[in-house]
């Protein structure tokens, strides 16, 4: 699952992450994802910080109230102290500031995974 | 004995009324605004004329577009013929160039002028003028203008009057100097009310790397998924058009925000425009001499009587010499009192000026010498990194070139050319 409200970026990430052969579903809003039926298991988010009427964290935080806690990776373009304080408070397995690279993306994306128990072969790859 | 004790007072009467007039008007002058100070200078041409006897009294100053003494400040004796004293260089000319030499001339009989003088004698007998003395005005240091006491009969100039009138002049001096100050910082705030001053340099930044990261983000991601395609053999044509389309939209989108960012640095009515390097040099040193002054810094500035003029833009200038006037100023910072000198100086060749900003500090740096002017190097710890950067900018917008003067003399030096008008490419 990826959220970001810049279209580019959502759909350069989802290319990315696709193309290293995972399933991708990409929302341009928040509550788009949050009316979703979501799978309960192998399910990662990567989500921007600064999305429309909620935060990255937030959105994280309303899912897991919800029952769907998901292992999240933070994304932001905004390296400042606000920021970095307010991510350091999050529960987030990863927070990367873009441009991201591949590989620092993947890695994450492994770990999220990983942290699911009994889901350690990222079954989520098609 | 009666007698004797009316002759005493007699005597120093005179003297202790001048010096109450004199302190009367070194406080008023300090108590008055910047932008009442012509007023201030007349009311008091008036005071002192009277008190001295005299029947007109002018002040004049150099004009700064023409070099001309001009008349800004006049008195008559009331029932005496006011006279026009527009341009005195052209009405007097010898006094004008005894004056701008720094000379004081004094008359008792303007018959006594010699033989040079004819021209201006003649202007001065066509307004009845018989004797008078004109002290040279002195604004930091330099011949800026003159006062003139004038009298329509012949008179015999003793000492005291003389220096009396140099007393007078010098406050008016110090008054002027404060009114050209105010006026100068006030120029250089209009002229400095762009982005830069106004925006705080880290809320810039932070807003434009956000901008920029997110079509570079879109973009690396979206290379590293076609090179992933293509090596995976995956060669879903519509994606990998999609992919090529969305990265040539971002590098778009980037250029889209370098151009805004420019046009907002350089606003519009920063016209390319004749700039006196010289004056500006000048302007610079006054503006800043408070707080050089204040730091235990000597500033000095050290040019030619004259330089060609360059086309830049004026704004743009000042802000190169202050970005490269408070770095000098910093690198002093921690020399021992009496050896903190920074100095300004300019020269020309045949088609540049060359502008140096030299202080007598640590040096540079050797481990930042190579990309000095690099946006974000810095040595100082609360140092943006982009002073040497946008000085660079300006200068190479102008058509010259800014370096650091390989080690002459212990310090450093920063030189820029500026190529002279009407060789500017």
């Amino acid at each position: 699952m990826i959220v970001d409200d810049d279209e580019s970026v959502l759909g350069a990430l989802a290319r990315l992450i696709r193309s290293a052969g995972f399933k991708v579903r990409a929302f341009s809003h928040p509550r788009a994802l949050l009316n979703e039926q979501l799978p309960t298991r192998n399910i990662c988010l990567i989500a921007d910080i600064y999305l429309p009427e909620m935060r990255g964290d937030e959105l994280c935080h309303a899912l897991a109230v919800t029952g769907h806690a998901l292992p999240t990776i933070l994304i932001t373009g905004r390296d400042d102290e606000t920021t970095r304080s307010m991510v350091e408070r999050s529960e987030a397995i990863a927070v990367l500031f873009k441009p991201v690279d591949e590989r620092v993306l993947l890695e994450a994306i492994s770990r999220c995974f990983n942290s699911q128990p009994g889901n350690s072969d990222a079954a989520c790859s098609s | 004995m009666e007698q004797e004790t009316a002759d005493c007072i007699v005597r120093h009467e005179a003297p202790v009324r001048f010096e109450t007039l004199l302190s009367e008007a070194s406080a008023a002058f300090i108590r008055v605004l910047a932008d009442d100070i012509d007023s201030e200078i007349e009311s008091w041409l008036q005071r002192f004329g009277t008190m001295l006897g005299v029947h007109k009294a002018a002040l004049f100053q150099i004009d700064r577009i023409d070099g001309k003494l001009k008349a800004t400040h006049i008195w008559f004796e009331p029932g005496v013929p006011p006279n026009i004293l527009a341009t005195f260089t052209a009405d007097y000319p010898w006094m004008a160039s005894k004056i701008l030499a720094g000379e004081m001339l004094v008359f008792d009989d303007v018959n006594d002028a010699p033989a040079e003088a004819a021209k201006d004698l003649l202007e001065v007998q066509k307004h009845k003028g018989k004797s008078g003395v004109t002290v040279p005005l002195r604004i930091g240091g330099q011949v800026a203008g003159a006062v003139a006491a004038v009298s329509v009969v012949k008179r015999k100039w003793n000492a005291e009057t003389v220096q009396q009138l140099q007393q007078i002049t010098t406050i008016f001096g110090i008054a002027l100097e404060r009114q050209q100050s105010a006026a100068l910082v006030r120029k250089l705030r209009e002229e400095n009310q762009n982005v830069l001053r106004t925006v705080p340099m880290a809320e810039i930044t932070a807003s434009l790397a956000h901008e920029l990261n997110q079509p570079l983000g879109a973009i690396l991601n979206n290379a590293q998924a076609v090179r992933r395609l293509l090596s995976a053999k995956r060669l879903d044509v519509e994606d990998l058009k999609d992919a090529a389309e969305g990265i040539i939209r971002d590098v778009g989108r980037v250029g889209d925000i370098v151009r805004h960012t420019r046009e907002a640095f350089h606003s519009v009515g920063n016209p390319k425009l004749s700039v006196d390097v010289r004056e500006l040099l000048f302007d610079l040193e006054r503006v800043l001499r408070s707080d050089a002054k204040s730091r235990g810094i000597s500033l000095r500035v050290s040019v030619p009587p004259s330089l060609p003029c360059v086309i830049s833009n004026r704004q743009g200038l000042i802000q190169v010499l202050m970005n490269l006037i408070l770095n000098a100023f910093d690198a002093i910072e921690e020399c021992p009192e009496g050896a903190r000198q920074v100095e300004l100086s300019a020269n020309c060749t045949s088609t540049d000026i060359h502008v140096r900003v030299h202080d007598t500090g640590k040096g540079i740096d050797p481990r930042i010498s190579a990309q000095l002017f690099s946006a974000f190097v810095t040595t100082k710890p609360s140092g943006t990194g982009m002073g040497l950067a946008i000085a660079r900018s300006i200068v190479e917008k102008s058509g010259g070139r800014i370096w650091a003067v390989q080690k002459m003399r212990p310090g450093t030096t920063i030189e820029f050319t500026l190529p002279i008008e009407g060789r500017a490419l």
